[in-house]
């Protein structure tokens, strides 16, 4: 059932002409939404298109530098994210946002709560809460239990929950499929359903185009703090809207440097970690970049992990150049060759407050030392090099690396892997969070890279980039991962289903 | 149109692993406390039996003894218990209570002798009358200038901590600092007591009496007044608005702020509250010392941690209980008593109580680990 667009007595909100800039950045230039009441539209765009931005905004979280913002034909200017609340708007956040010790009830009520002289009115509270679980069905969710003990999909709907206790008028869903298990996916849309039906209008963010063309009704493109696009979900295509939202043809984004692939470097059988691998299996070879693409919690970051010694093994072997070398740690791993990105780049992949300078180097200080003191100008001149090599910019090696953009940081990460000499690259969610300008540069070098001889593991939840970089694809779901195969012999189709799915075993 | 009625022909198969276990209550946390308590009392009636002079640890007078000797950590712990639940720490509270009993025994003193009569007769020839509506109630000015102590010690913490935005640890160090100097300089170095022209008042021998009058109380008035605060906070926490924010602090401070809390002045407020209680305690040290002492409970912020941290409290906050806090301060003195009845040095006791907290925290990280 599709609103009629652009209709005044059935929009339920609009947002024109919306900016706002951080320090001398434009976040966002001039962005308009306009959402119809009980329509579910998707808001579309790759990291730091403005999303967010444009959703803190509209929950309240940030202030706009100008712009219109009308619900229900009322002008609409949120205090804070508790008034946007009130006034009907309610996020849904992707890193659910819960007291993990508090109990369903009080998540639920937490800032809403009724007191009479500072005291908590317990049954009017448990009376709405149960009232709101009624609403999405699922009243076998105790109002006592602690929200520790929940699943990630429970804990969305005490989100939702949380929204319904006061009467939103416009939920949005940032990401929420991330982290949810297929069936929980589902259940997730027939609930968004409900709501719809309900009247309740529905923003939703997604990565997952099929998605978004199974559940909305309408879409927004953003691009660089700019709306790029809009229409309805039905009739857009996924190659249209993919280069809306890259802004470019997908052959630019993606440029190829031909390699090709040698003996295999590293083979891992029935690879099985503490929870998380449950059983992985691959074979990589040298000058191959291998994808590993997977939902957010199938378990690939724990494999790469297991693989580099971080994380404890219970099964399986690792062969490493045609050795056996099953359980180790990172200090041995890096002496092998192996490097590790992590995909958590401000807190485990740099020291962000320290230089450039040390965060190139902490993995291969050593070759510094002089009689037990590190010789300063030697390394900076070796640090200078990597900086030109890899094109990043800065002022100077000893510049904070916080201070540099995130596509400049995760080069720094990447020239650490390259100073300590490794030649299998392990990397988890290389281009997250960076701007598209800077991830075309890190395909480029991923792939002269490979050209060089090194073997390289990509992971990414971002299916294009796998597709577009490539040699040969694995796909890992709830724990499971299956040898890959040549990116040519899947289809994107066959990926979705083979990640969503999993259900084999 | 009613809600309700839309698709609810087919209830949704409940979540995987959404609410069927929660049900089973937590053994650690919710009977680990008593356990240790009774293995530490267990303990020391074996090594005293041994000995052959068991009646002197397992005794009722020894009990009334250890319930008084308790009362001071286990109010300190209240509010400790308070602040660490909302993820904070304050370090200052020995050095507090030291303070508290200062500023009573020269308020007290002050209010009886009224010296600025001698200083204004000598400079201006001036006399003022003695006052008697000062002179009357000496007792009741040092109360309300110890909670005065303590509540603002507790404020300015609080202050400090959201104002400045410096974290708990290092304002609290501070105030230690700043309570400890402030304490020694009104003492200079020695004990004040009171004048000798009077008897301490009745309430002070009352209050710090071990064995009660009339006898029916059972244990110490001191101890009731604990328990009576315990029953408050712990109505505090379960029952008000602000102790569920102090757990949603504690638990996740983004989440709280993005709910509409205000987070500093909820801070504020428990800050102060545990200051007041502080203050409490130091009322308690000045019935029990009947002086005012500028370093008499230095350290007993390890105590009280300790406490904290046996009763199920954690470090990085959302987690404790008024009960299992009692329980922890009654296990602390415990551990001193029974060391003073085995003739063990009381050095002893602050190894054992450091390594109590470092074993209940691996505990306590290695459950974490297993229920996740």
């Amino acid at each position: 059932m599709t609103m009629p667009p652009g209709s005044e007595a059935l929009s339920r909100l609009q947002m024109a002409g919306i900016r706002k800039r951080f320090g001398s950045t434009h976040a966002l230039r001039s962005v308009s939404l306009e959402v119809a009441r009980g329509e579910v539209h998707a808001l579309i765009g790759e990291n730091g298109a403005g999303k967010s931005t444009l959703m803190k905004i509209l929950s309240g979280a940030e202030k706009a530098d100008a712009g219109i913002m009308k619900l229900d034909s009322q002008s609409y200017q949120p205090r804070g994210p508790q008034d946007a609340r009130l006034r009907g708007v309610a996020m849904i956040y992707q890193e659910l946002a819960l007291a993990p010790h508090l109990n369903v009830e009080a998540n639920v009520m937490l800032g809403l709560e009724e007191s009479r002289w500072g005291f908590i009115r317990g049954g009017a509270h448990r009376h709405r809460v149960r009232e709101a679980l009624a609403l999405l069905q699922h009243p076998e969710i105790h109002p006592e239990a602690p929200v520790m003990r929940l699943s990630p999909a429970a804990c969305q709907l005490i989100e939702v929950a949380r929204a319904l206790v006061v009467d939103a008028r416009v939920i949005v869903f940032d990401e929420p499929t991330s982290s949810l298990t297929r069936a929980d996916t589902n259940h997730l849309f027939s609930l968004i359903h409900r709501l719809k039906t309900r009247g309740v209008s529905i923003i939703y963010i997604s990565h997952f185009l099929e998605e978004v063309q199974r559940i909305a009704d309408r879409y927004t493109i953003l691009r660089d703090g700019q709306t790029v696009g809009s229409g309805s979900a039905a009739a857009a295509t996924l190659e249209g809207i993919i280069e809306k939202i890259v802004g470019r043809s997908i052959h630019d984004l993606y440029p190829r440097v031909p390699h090709h692939l040698g003996a295999p470097v590293l083979q891992v059988q029935m690879l099985g970690g503490k929870i998380l691998p449950s059983r992985a299996d691959l074979t990589l070879h040298q000058g191959e970049i291998l994808g590993i693409f997977g939902l957010v919690g199938a378990g690939r970051t724990e494999t790469l992990r297991a693989l580099y010694g971080l994380d404890p093994l219970l099964a399986g072997e690792i062969q490493v150049l045609g050795r056996f070398d099953t359980r180790s740690t990172p200090r041995r791993r890096i002496a092998r060759g192996f490097g590790f990105l992590s995909e958590d780049r401000k807190k485990e992949g740099l020291a962000l407050s320290q230089s450039i300078a040390d965060n190139l180097t902490y993995s291969r200080l050593g070759t510094y030392l002089h009689a037990g003191w590190l010789s300063l100008a030697r390394r900076k001149t070796a640090v200078v090099s990597w900086l030109e090599r890899l094109g990043i910019q800065c002022r100077e090696p000893d510049q904070r690396v916080v201070e540099l953009s995130g596509g400049n940081q995760q080069k720094v990460v990447l020239a650490r892997l390259l100073h300590q000499q490794a030649d299998i690259l392990l990397l988890d969610e290389p281009t997250r969070g960076i701007d598209v300008g800077s991830k075309a540069e890190i395909y480029r070098l991923i792939g002269e890279l490979a050209a060089q001889g090194k073997a390289i593991i990509f992971v990414s939840s971002y299916l294009p980039e796998l597709l577009g970089i490539c040699d040969s694809l694995a796909v890992m779901a709830r724990g499971r991962l299956n040898p890959s195969r040549p990116v040519a012999e899947w289809t994107a189709e066959q990926i979705m289903a083979a990640a969503t799915g999993g259900g084999v075993s | 149109m009613n809600p309700i009625e839309i698709g609810s022909t087919s209830p949704e198969p409940s979540l995987s692993g959404s609410s069927a276990k929660w049900r089973g209550i937590d053994f650690w946390s919710a009977f680990g406390p008593y356990l240790g308590l009774s293995v530490v009392l267990l303990l020391f009636c074996y090594f005293t039996w041994q000995r052959g002079d068991l009646n002197r640890f397992l005794s009722v007078s020894n009990f009334k003894l250890i319930t008084v000797h308790t009362t001071i950590t286990a109010t300190v712990a209240l509010g400790m218990t308070m602040i660490m639940i909302s993820g904070g720490i304050d370090l200052s509270v020995g050095y507090v209570v030291s303070l508290v009993t200062v500023t009573m025994m020269l308020t007290y003193r002050l209010a009886f002798e009224q010296p600025w009569r001698q200083l204004f007769h000598h400079h201006f020839e001036f006399d003022i009358p003695y006052s008697d509506f000062l002179a009357q109630s000496p007792s009741v000015w040092a109360i309300v200038a110890g909670l005065l102590t303590g509540g603002f010690t507790g404020l300015a913490n609080g202050m400090l901590i959201t104002r400045l935005k410096v974290v708990p640890f290092v304002v609290t160090l501070g105030m230690m600092g700043v309570a400890r100097g402030l304490a020694r300089y009104l003492t200079k170095g020695t004990p004040i007591v009171f004048p000798e022209s009077a008897q301490p008042p009745r309430w002070v021998p009352a209050l710090g009496a071990i064995e009660p009058d009339p006898p029916w109380l059972g244990v110490g008035p001191s101890v009731w007044s604990v328990l009576l605060l315990a029953v408050v906070v712990a109505a505090i926490l379960r029952f008000t608005v602000l102790g569920r924010y102090c757990f949603a602090l504690g638990s996740n401070e983004a989440t709280a702020r993005l709910c509409g809390i205000n987070v500093e002045r909820t801070k504020v407020i428990l800050y102060t509250l545990a200051g007041l209680l502080t203050a409490w305690a130091g009322i308690l040290q000045f019935a029990r010392s009947r002086a005012g002492l500028h370093d008499v409970q230095a350290g007993l912020e390890l105590d009280v941690i300790a406490a904290v941290v046996i009763g199920g409290g954690s470090l990085t906050g959302g987690e404790g209980t008024v009960t299992g806090t009692l329980v922890g301060a009654l296990m602390i003195t415990v551990l001193s008593n029974g060391c003073s009845k085995l003739d063990l040095p009381m050095e002893f006791r602050f190894v054992i109580i450091g390594m109590i907290i470092i074993g209940v925290s691996a505990v306590n990280t290695w459950r974490q680990r297993r229920l996740t």
